[in-house]
């Protein structure tokens, strides 16, 4: 009974230190490479697909530029207007933006236009401008 | 002898009418008059307001370029938004006059103080500027005058509104003066002065502290009417800036 117990115990000894690491080979490790560099690629990819459009990113600059005017958040405008262009909003006749809503973008290279509805009423063209493919969108004039 | 007294009561009473509708002496003020009068009198009825006006208050956006006509039926009453024009031209800045030959519209809080029925612009009505506070705010003894809301489309330091639309304000506010109503209130703001355009206002003039300040006063009266739709009674302090009553 001793017996069948201390075999019992090494055993589990045994099973807790593990079973010895395995050195892969140079070819398992040229081929680990090779899989990590396809993955990769498939990331890289699905990345790029994934991407915004410039549309999708006019849009979410003149959602954002909205959502700060209607909060009277001029510190936060300023990150997506320039001052001339935020100077411009004091000659549209809407004190306040109680409601708003972006109708369409269009974009031409690094320009690009949105078209927003405020208070359900005024139509604005929110003309916005960029230097190149990679800045962020500002607005630059009011229409 | 009682004949004769009662004629001369009567011409009196007569006089006194025909001082109450002296506008209607000149051909100007008659043909805005037979232009408009049914036009007006169908825009208060629809807004359930009484016509001729008893109170009008005028307000202006210079930013927006809107002049507002108000009014109400008695002093007691709210105001109603009778309707807002476009103003053709204004020239200047964003800014109040401060003096004579700068070409800026006021502004602050006015009133019309007089009616020219012979105006080279059509019909004109005087705006009181300037008033105390531009005379203690300005550094320049030579602060101008003659600032009108007038007709065609055309301005030097002016507001206006075009002939067709002059011819409307004006006869309202003619009709309000022979009803009793001897200041009709008049202010001029830089924009609409809500918190969004305020903050826009606060932000693009941040380097100018004692403009803002002269704004932020203005704004009291601005919200006031917001919210109360009644015109506000303004003061003004030791420094030249506006405050409610």
């Amino acid at each position: 009974m001793v017996i069948f117990a201390w075999i019992n115990l090494l055993a589990f000894t045994v099973a807790g230190c593990g079973t010895k690491p395995h050195v892969p080979t140079q070819a398992e490790i040229a081929a680990d490479r090779q899989l990590l560099l396809e993955l990769q690629q498939v990331l890289d990819c699905i990345d790029e697909v994934m991407q915004p459009t410039d549309e999708e990113l006019l849009a979410d600059a003149a959602g954002r530029l909205m959502e700060a005017l209607y909060c009277a958040d001029i510190a936060t405008a300023t990150r997506f207007a320039t001052d001339t262009a935020i100077g411009l909003l004091l000659y549209v006749d809407e004190p306040e933006i109680n409601h708003y809503s972006i109708k369409r973008t269009d974009v031409f290279k690094n320009r690009g236009v949105a078209e927003v509805i405020i208070n359900q009423k005024a139509t604005l063209k929110l003309v916005f401008g960029r230097t190149n493919d990679y800045d962020s969108w500002q607005l630059t004039s009011v229409k | 002898m009682l004949q004769r007294a009662a004629f001369l009561i009567l011409l009196c009473c007569c006089c006194l009418k025909l001082n109450s509708t002296d506008q209607l002496w000149y051909a100007r003020v008659a043909d805005a008059r037979d232009a408009k009068d049914a036009l007006l009198r169908a825009l208060f009825q629809k807004k359930g307001l009484a016509y001729p006006p008893q109170n009008l208050y005028l307000r202006v956006f210079k930013g927006e370029s809107v002049l507002e006509v108000w009014a109400s039926d008695n002093s007691t009453l709210p105001f109603t938004l009778v309707k807002s024009y476009p103003v053709c031209a204004m020239s200047g800045q964003l800014g109040p006059k401060r003096r004579e030959g700068d070409e800026q519209v006021p502004e602050g809080f006015y009133h019309i103080s007089s009616l020219n029925p012979f105006s080279a612009y059509h019909l004109s009505m005087e705006v009181s500027y300037p008033n105390a506070s531009d005379r203690q705010l300005s550094t320049n003894s030579r602060l101008g005058g003659n600032i009108y809301i007038h007709g065609n489309c055309k301005s030097i330091g002016c507001i206006a509104i075009t002939d067709p639309y002059i011819e409307e304000v004006y006869w309202l506010v003619a009709q309000a003066r022979a009803n009793g109503q001897v200041k009709i209130p008049v202010h001029l703001f830089p924009a609409r002065m809500s918190d969004l355009k305020f903050n826009i206002l606060q932000h693009l003039y941040r380097n100018k502290p004692t403009l803002l300040q002269f704004w932020s006063s203005l704004k009291q009266g601005y919200d006031y009417f917001q919210y109360y739709h009644r015109v506000p009674t303004v003061g003004i302090d030791e420094n030249g800036y506006y405050f409610l009553q």
